[in-house]
């Protein structure tokens, strides 16, 4: 039975090819900007490397102190975890590590444009970096201030072109580091990894860091397993009451979380509620469900506009036995498998539109493709749309009378 | 009032050609009540068509009230079958989507004639069929009687000097068949309209003033 | 016949529905989208207030802390600890001083947040009993000659403004209008109806007006603002982190290194990032555009998509109304008048989901949801979508009623 309507589907989908142009047009386009936007979901909050750890990192970004008549949000200082988070049960590491900060340099009559990221020798334990040159500098150098520097791929290419990198100097900011480490790039958008220069935290300029509990910082917390998440963040949150806060607050409010749930909150520029995470997934799927319905409707009147094509072919079935709930699936069916092919061209159009999108660079660093998963999602983006489309005309048809579907369909 | 010299039809599609009418003579005058009749495929219906100018003979003229009209525009045949001419099916062809009133007042549409004034003619209309009460129905709440007088109303609403009936009463048992064609007998009588129609029934045949028999594609009396 | 088409729609709503919702859907779809559109444009017109070309904006840091964000409820900078005095004027003044020395630089001045710089300072207080909201920046007396500013009414900042006991303040013509109306703001007091911390509030008192100033370029919305006079000497001068430097024409990053240099050795425990306006001015400008060419081309493909379904319903209504159209020719309509029904009746029911999608897109004016956009661009915006619309409408409707024109009276009519 199947393979009958699978035929019977292709078959109409050959018969009048003015239709099926316009079907397959609104399928694919819309199913090709829901799987780009599940390619960009995709990249930018499942872990890649360097997160290979991802699924028992937490991390945090931002935080947010309160007082009578004024409150701070943002980054968290050095102090606050240096001096209060230091060595959580439960906790295999933990990594201070500074925003990302912009700095030139002019370099042999250019200018330099990169984002430096001053961390400690944890920072290269728990993500893990493929070196292309060198390695990571280790506790020494961090505890003795050495100028040492891993770079990536791009500041490589800015500095010194296809030459190797290690044991070169470079200067940023009117510093000069020695290059250890070369490592590949990675999208602004993984906040804890990004950066195009990395060097020890104790090379800034001033050591005035050290004294702030609010300002320019971020920690990463290597979990030993996934089961004690809770518990570390039950911790945390205790420890921050013993935390001295400046005379002006009262209050701090802080949380280490998934990568995620860290990300949300930077894009939704929330810093306080409690579940950006699952906020933001619902604006999405909301925005996907809301784009779906113009070229839903689109295609549901096309097919209920259709419907008097098919009608003597529903009397014909109905006379020889088939019931509404057999028409009604069989239409349903149609529908998904014309989903399913438009589908597939979204697909292939989608693989071609990702390669133009990473040629542009809109994004520093972003590589975005297809894998397994995102065809996963186009195909149940598919099927989903299907549905919509295809319910309401199916049943309409398979609710024809078998006189009236006989002589021509009803009005 | 019509007239058709030497009027041929031909068909053609990729491969066939089918004769539908050759060498077709006619005259009909002023308040005739005129009845064709023939069997199936014999060309009457293409014949009343022609003669309601809703399709142009390959060879032939074909003249309205001394007008030869094979060559007008269509534009001003539109216009001709609007004022001069009036239809009724065999299958009523009522526009099912509207009330009995409206689909009367569709030919006044084409004409710059006034809503109320359109409304006016077609209750008189409708009056004349004995159908005003039902003017608010749609067609699918009418019998097929109903129907068809719903249909003549629409074709005189306009005052047309022709009346062509493609079998007016194929579709009616014989006691509505009686009724249809009394009308149509009474409009003739009443307002010199004169009247073609095309027939199976020898029965009503025998109404008409005049009948033309036809066989594959001519005429034969 | 108008009328006709109404009744003949009204008595298939059943069918034309959908087809009204569709286009009902389209019509907020391509409001959204022009209105956006329309809006920037209009602001892309409006008077900048300064003139970037040659000028450089300069960061100061003590350390590498950015994407710190700030608030404060009382509006003042509360972050850093209370001072009564600022510790930091002697460098400050040392510094602007190396700047001035280079031979590219014409003129500096020491001004936060500057322009492009994405952060944004702003301030809302009850005057006269109503609220106003307004962006501010603060900066030294050299500013004016190094934006560009054109003062419309009063006077620049002076040195009579020193030690006056009040902040001096030159404001927009926008930020006139907002608060003083149409009274002359000149020489008038800005200070704040009453403290919201209890704090006595020092006077502000505003000296002069500018045309505009849209601190974030072109595509910025916002030019209710204000720039307040900075004295070195004075608690907010001790947070400021920037700097705008004039340079000749034609200076390019050798002067910026020599420029950093000569700072980083005047102050090596200062972290320095130089960067031309213009630069920063290109960046935000395509940083707004991308977003609105994405849903432009997103939402011109809808539109196209919409075109060929609307397209693809009449052409089948005509096959399915075959006999109807038979029925009319046969009554007398010409192919003209046949021809015109099928584009009637789209545009009537067009019209119907216009006035739907009117209802609902005028609930914004009416619920104040309008926000920064004018009456003039909603408006507009709302006009250019019902043309659109309509024309939309038509090209859908042309190829059916082709259609319909040659559909054979006397062969519709044999289905029998």
């Amino acid at each position: 039975m199947l393979k009958n309507y699978l035929k019977l589907s292709l078959k109409i989908l050959g018969r009048r090819k003015f239709f099926t142009f316009v079907s397959l047009f609104g399928i694919g386009f819309t199913l090709m900007v829901l799987t780009l936007a599940a390619a960009m979901f995709d990249h930018i909050f499942s872990p890649y490397p360097p997160e290979t750890r991802g699924d028992r990192t937490l991390s945090i970004y931002s935080i947010k102190l309160e007082g009578k008549d004024s409150e701070s949000s943002g980054p968290g200082g050095y102090a606050l975890y240096d001096r209060y988070m230091r060595d959580l049960p439960g906790v295999e590491r933990m990594s201070i590590l500074s925003m990302p900060a912009t700095v030139l340099s002019y370099w042999r009559g250019a200018r330099i444009q990169s984002l430096i990221k001053r961390t400690d020798a944890d920072f290269f334990k728990i993500l893990d970096f493929e070196f292309i040159e060198g390695g990571p500098y280790g506790e020494a150098d961090v505890t003795e201030g050495r100028a040492v520097a891993v770079i990536n791929q791009a500041t490589r290419t800015k500095f010194f072109g296809t030459a190797p990198a290690l044991g070169q100097s470079i200067e940023a900011d009117g510093q000069t580091f020695k290059v250890v480490g070369v490592v590949p790039d990675v999208p602004i958008f993984r906040l804890m990894a990004t950066g195009d220069i990395y060097v020890p935290v104790t090379t800034a300029k001033s050591d005035d860091y050290r004294q702030n509990i609010r300002g320019g910082f971020m920690a990463m917390f290597l979990l030993k397993d996934r089961s004690v998440v809770q518990s570390v963040q039950q911790e945390f949150k205790a420890r921050l009451a013993k935390v001295e806060l400046p005379p002006q607050f009262q209050k701090i409010h802080a949380i280490p979380e998934t990568i995620f749930a860290n990300l949300a909150r930077v894009l939704m520029g929330d810093f306080e509620s409690e579940d950006a995470g699952a906020r933001l997934l619902a604006i999405l799927l909301t925005w996907a469900v809301l784009f779906m319905v113009l070229p839903a409707v689109n295609l549901v009147n096309l097919n209920v506009s259709r419907s008097l094509e098919r009608a003597s072919e529903i009397g014909v079935r109905r006379a020889f036995g088939a019931s509404a709930r057999d028409l009604l699936l069989q239409f349903l069916f149609e529908n998904i498998v014309i989903s399913v092919v438009g589908g597939v061209l979204a697909l292939i159009a989608s693989v071609f539109m990702l390669g133009a999108l990473n040629a542009a660079d809109l994004i520093p660093y972003a590589h975005f493709s297809i894998n397994l998963r995102i065809a996963a999602w186009g195909f149940v983006f598919a099927v989903v749309f299907g549905v919509i489309s295809g319910a309401w005309p199916a049943w309409r048809l398979s609710r024809l009378r078998p006189i009236e579907a006989l002589a021509g369909g009803a009005r | 009032m019509i007239r058709l010299d030497d009027v041929e039809k031909v068909y053609r599609t990729d491969r066939i050609e089918t004769v539908a009418l050759s060498g077709v003579n006619l005259e009909i005058e002023e308040g005739e009540f005129v009845s064709i009749m023939g069997p199936s495929g014999c060309g009457k219906s293409t014949l009343l068509h022609l003669m309601g100018l809703l399709d142009a003979p390959s060879k032939g003229t074909i003249s309205l009230s001394g007008a030869p009209v094979t060559d007008a525009s269509d534009k001003s045949l539109a216009r001709l079958r609007n004022e001069s001419i009036g239809f009724v099916f065999q299958s009523f062809h009522l526009i099912p989507d509207l009330s009995v009133l409206d689909n009367v007042e569709i030919p006044l549409l084409y004409r710059r004639v006034g809503a109320a004034e359109r409304r006016k003619a077609a209750e008189a209309a409708l009056e004349r069929v004995g159908l005003a009460a039902r003017k608010h129905h749609f067609p699918s709440q009418l019998s097929g009687g109903q129907q068809q007088r719903v249909a003549i109303a629409r074709a005189i609403v306009g005052k047309p000097r022709l009346l062509l009936a493609d079998e007016p009463t194929g579709n009616l048992d014989s006691q509505m068949g009686d009724d249809i064609v009394a009308i149509l007998q009474d409009l003739t009588a009443q307002e010199k309209t004169t009247l073609v129609m095309v027939t199976h029934d020898p029965r009503q045949a025998e109404k008409t003033t005049r009948t033309i028999r036809m066989f594959d594609g001519r005429r034969v009396s | 016949m108008i009328r006709h088409l109404f009744k003949l729609i009204w008595n298939r709503k059943r069918a034309n529905a959908l087809v009204i919702s569709e286009i009902f859907v389209c019509f907020l779809v391509l409001f959204a989208v022009l209105t956006q559109i329309l809006y920037n444009v209009s602001n892309y017109r409006k008077p900048l207030g300064f003139a970037y070309a040659n000028v450089s904006g300069l960061n100061l840091r003590l350390q590498d802390n950015e994407g710190g964000r700030q608030t404060s409820l009382t509006g003042s900078a509360a972050m850093s600890e209370p001072v009564a005095e600022n510790p930091y004027q002697d460098r400050q003044r040392a510094l602007l001083q190396v700047v001035k020395a280079d031979p590219a630089v014409e003129d500096a001045a020491w001004a936060a947040p500057l322009p492009m710089s994405h952060s944004n300072e702003t301030r809302s207080l009850m005057f006269r009993k109503h609220r106003v909201r307004y962006s501010m920046a603060r900066c030294t007396d050299e500013y004016k000659d190094v934006m560009g500013i054109e003062i419309t009414r009063g006077r620049w900042f002076s040195p009579e403004d020193d030690g006056g006991g009040y902040e001096a303040m030159v404001i927009t013509e926008a930020l006139a209008r907002l608060a003083f109306g149409d009274e002359d703001p000149v020489g008038k007091s800005f200070t704040a109806d009453r403290s919201e911390s209890g704090e006595p509030l020092p006077e502000k008192r505003v000296v002069g007006v500018m045309g505009a100033f849209r601190q974030e370029g072109e595509m910025d919305a916002q030019d209710v603002y204000a720039l307040s006079r900075l004295e070195y000497s004075g608690r907010p001068m001790s947070s400021i982190d920037g700097m705008a430097l004039r340079l000749k024409p034609g200076s390019d990053a050798s002067v910026e290194a020599r420029i950093t240099a000569s700072l980083l050795a005047a102050a090596p425990d200062f972290s320095f990032r130089m960067e031309p306006l213009e630069a920063a001015a290109e960046f935000n400008r395509r940083a707004f555009m991308a977003p609105i060419a994405l849903f432009g081309v997103v939402a011109l493909f809808l539109t196209f998509m919409v075109a060929l379904g609307l397209s693809g319903v009449l052409w089948q209504s005509v096959t399915s109304r075959i006999r109807e159209i038979g029925v009319r020719r046969a009554m007398g309509a010409s192919a003209q008048d046949v021809r015109w029904q099928v584009i009637g009746e789209l545009l009537v029911m067009s019209t119907i989901a216009i006035l739907a999608g009117v209802v609902v897109v005028l609930q914004f004016p009416f619920l104040d949801l309008l926000g920064a956009m004018s009456r003039g661009v909603f408006v507009a915006g709302l006009s250019l979508t019902i043309v659109s619309l309509y024309g939309l409408a038509l090209v859908c409707a042309l190829h059916p009623a082709r259609l319909a024109t040659t559909v054979h009276p006397a062969e519709a009519l044999r289905y029998e």
